[in-house]
């Protein structure tokens, strides 16, 4: 994993940004927390459609696991950060989050009797800023690696995959089948694309709608129309225990987002080509008809359950402090 | 982006001819050989997201354009040894990332040709892109691993091509070309190419991409319209013919 030449990885960064992920001090009426939104037991998912903030306003995106988010190069679904540190500082002052400015954030850490000395530890200063909160809250991210799945044991040889999860597994690698594996990509075992280089392979726009307003997702980072409902494809560990799923958390389980795939795919002009290759022939407000059998969706899931990583949200190092 | 595996450097005489008191001189340091990519479509520079029409009046566009060189062995008096493990060369409009070219440190000397694959090689194909950091070629972050086999992708065309005759150019056909699997890894041979690398100065040795010959090369020509999508698995016979214009349209320039 990289990791910025000024802010690596320390024991004392780390247990600070534990801390104040946990810590509720970051929040206007100091009722809420990252861990908020991102609960351990859900692989620090919410279990909503939409996050609500302390003022409870909805937001309109579906919160967004955290497991191996240091392998990313684009945080949000719309990307719109491209480092941590630059990502922790935007829910602490957005109104329909935490809604607490930097200044009196800091100044709470700052009059707090323990945060000074832990940011002296971490940092060597007790003079507090929100980079070095940023900072320390991005240390902690990135420790929070996921690769203890049965998918990943399976492939280290250390257990074995029933009928079914081979099946499944099977159809997620075909070309003409699931074709899962190109935005979803299983030699990094991250199962996503989204640590590949090149920006055209990380975002795409999977058919969830024929028509879009205008600059959703990527489109609204770079103003580009060509990039409308394109959206970064998120990590499938821990799959199981994310739900809702997709940017607005419009499927609710993991069966309606494979019914999507085998026949709700919908072509729109900036469709990922990936959805249509083997379709050359459809045409805008068409849908795609993938005609898995109801096998083939039950294997498909028994391979999505085996991404399950228990020990991420049972590892103590992740948890509450408090 | 790259790996050298072996530098031909042997320098090891001059310390022998040292005479008491004088110091030493400096061990020399060898030349640098930079080879460099300049693709081209339709007699115009490749840029991604630029339009270009097709020999056969086809209007299209690249997205992704990204392959692997390996293996790089120069022809002198000597044994051809090889000195660039592999690189990716990749022509995003991301300079983060954009890497058209390499230079390894070479010995000084007149050769009289080169060669490179075009690919991997069975062992390289083999490696396991999470053992390497992002900087490698070899990396996950290289977008260049195939998940489903385990394997490399070679080459990685991606574009969109516009056919139809509405007066926009929508692209609405995609290119998809991705090559891989060990039986089309090629080995690009330039035997009559003689270069001189000189001790302290880099030889830079222009390599030509025409994408006229990918798509349009003498017997194996494309119709893009029915020949545009190959991950080699679904479409063998593509993938390989796409393997044999890459090496055509290979050319080295001025």
């Amino acid at each position: 994993m990289d990791q910025p030449a000024d802010n690596k990885l320390t024991i004392e960064g780390i247990a600070l940004g534990r801390r104040l992920f946990y810590d509720k001090i970051l929040s206007g009426n100091q009722t809420q927390s990252c861990a908020s939104c991102h609960k351990q037991e859900l692989a620090f998912t919410d279990g909503l459609r939409f996050s609500t903030g302390i003022d409870n306003i909805a937001g309109n995106r579906n919160s967004m696991s955290l497991v191996n988010l240091g392998y990313n190069r684009d945080l949000f679904w719309n990307g719109r950060a491209k480092t941590l540190e630059k990502q922790a500082l935007e829910p602490v002052p957005n109104p329909i989050e935490m809604h607490l400015s930097w200044p009196d954030a800091v100044a709470r850490l700052q009059a707090d009797g323990s945060y000074p000395g832990l940011f002296k530890k971490a940092f060597g200063t007790e003079t507090i800023d929100s980079i070095l909160v940023a900072k320390a809250l991005s240390q902690f991210m990135r420790t929070i690696v996921s690769g203890n799945s049965k998918f990943h044991k399976y492939l280290r040889n250390e257990v074995q995959f029933t009928q079914a999860e081979i099946n499944g597994y099977l159809l997620f690698r075909n070309e003409l089948k699931g074709d899962c594996q190109h935005c979803h990509e299983l030699g990094s075992k991250l199962l996503t694309d989204n640590h590949f280089l090149d920006i055209t392979q990380r975002f795409h726009n999977n058919g969830l709608d024929s028509i879009y307003p205008t600059y959703l997702g990527l489109a609204e980072v770079t103003q580009d129309p060509n990039d409308n409902g394109k959206f970064k494809s998120p990590t499938l560990i821990n799959i199981a225990l994310t739900a809702p799923y997709m940017h607005d958390g419009r499927f609710n389980t993991l069966q309606e987002v494979i019914e999507h795939y085998d026949h709700g795919v919908k072509v729109s002009p900036t469709l990922d080509f990936f959805m249509t290759k083997n379709y050359p022939d459809l045409q805008a407000g068409d849908r795609r008809e993938l005609g898995l059998t109801p096998q083939e969706k039950a294997d498909l899931l028994a391979f999505l359950l085996t991404l399950t990583d228990s020990t991420v949200i049972t590892n103590p190092a992740f948890s509450s402090p408090f | 982006m790259k790996v050298v595996k072996g530098l031909v450097l042997a320098f090891i005489a001059a310390a022998l001819f040292q005479s008491c008191g004088n110091e030493p001189p400096p061990e020399p340091e060898g030349g640098t050989l930079t080879v460099n990519f300049n693709p081209t479509a339709n007699g115009q520079p490749f840029v991604l997201g630029n339009g270009f029409t097709s020999a056969k009046g086809l209007p299209y566009e690249f997205s992704l354009f990204k392959f692997y060189i390996s293996n790089l062995r120069l022809y002198g008096t000597s044994e051809p040894d090889t000195i660039l493990d592999a690189d990716l060369i990749n022509f995003s409009n991301d300079q983060a990332i954009r890497h058209t070219s390499f230079s390894v440190k070479v010995q000084p000397g007149t050769y009289s040709g080169f060669s490179f694959g075009v690919g991997l090689d069975s062992i390289q194909n083999r490696l396991d892109p999470t053992t390497f950091p992002s900087t490698s070629p070899y990396s996950a972050s290289a977008g260049t691993h195939w998940g489903m086999f385990f394997m490399y992708r070679f080459v990685m065309i991606e574009g969109a091509i516009d056919t139809s005759e509405n007066g926009l150019t929508d692209y609405e056909l995609p290119i998809i070309m991705h090559t891989g699997f060990d039986s089309l890894y090629i080995t690009k041979e330039f035997a009559a190419h003689p270069f001189e690398v000189k001790e302290g100065e880099n030889t830079t040795i222009n390599i030509n991409f025409d994408f006229n010959r990918l798509f349009y090369g003498g017997n194996d020509t494309l119709d893009l319209l029915t020949n545009h999508i190959t991950h080699t698995s679904d479409n063998y016979p593509l993938a390989a013919k796409i393997t044999r214009n890459f090496k055509n349209a290979l050319q080295v320039g001025n």
